[in-house]
């Protein structure tokens, strides 16, 4: 059995040298969108925000909003740990400190006005829904 | 006239437990008078969760040094973009 199987292929060999090559096409891919979407992506990420810049943005764009939403609270003012006044989004501390970003100090004639304006601050913040 | 401290910490990144603690710690710290901490962030790990969670029960609550209890939120979410 074996035999005839190594006879088989010989002479198949053997003949295949007699007759005519076998002419393939072989289909040329010309289609660049892998490259392109490679070089989309090569773009994306050289443009890409650093984690500082993000975090500074992030930072930015909620105490904007948050002090957009209170600056005409009477009875709300914006410090820093330190106790100095913010009026702006420029006098907030330009990078990590390691501390707390801005304290929200609110005076009322009594305690439990206070608190209700806490809890108005809070829910703003925490529902994102500065109005 | 009273006066009532919420401290805000935004962060741009997840939370975790460490963060809490230190944001925290670093509230009471500073302002000794403060009487709730915010912290503004996309998202927070769950033992951050629960150490806020641990900070708010009534048992064991996190004191000012005026000894009155601060209450600390975790206000998670994606940002405007």
């Amino acid at each position: 059995m074996g035999y005839a199987m190594l006879r088989f292929v010989v002479d198949w060999l053997a003949g295949a040298t007699r007759s005519s090559a076998i002419a393939v096409d072989v289909p040329v891919v010309r289609d660049a969108s892998a490259i392109l979407r490679f070089l989309k992506r090569q773009d994306e990420a050289a443009n890409a925000l650093t984690p500082r810049e993000r975090g500074v943005r992030f930072h930015r764009d909620e105490f904007t909003r948050l002090f957009d939403a209170l600056e005409r609270w009477p009875t709300v003012e914006f410090i820093t740990t330190h106790g100095l006044p913010i009026e702006s989004v420029d006098d907030l501390p330009k990078s990590a400190d390691g501390g707390i970003d801005v304290v929200v100090r609110i005076i009322t004639p009594t305690e439990h006005g206070a608190r209700i304006v806490a809890g108005r601050i809070r829910k703003m913040i925490v529902s994102q829904k500065y109005e | 006239m009273p006066s009532y401290e919420i401290a805000i910490e935004f962060k741009s990144g997840r939370v975790t437990r460490p963060m809490v603690q230190q944001i925290a710690g670093a509230a009471i710290h500073t302002r000794a008078d403060v009487r709730e901490v915010i912290i503004r962030a996309p998202s927070a790990a769950k033992t951050a969760q629960s150490a806020v969670a641990d900070y708010n029960d009534d048992r064991a609550s996190l004191k000012n040094r005026a000894g009155d209890p601060v209450r600390v939120t975790l206000a998670l979410g994606p940002g405007r973009d």
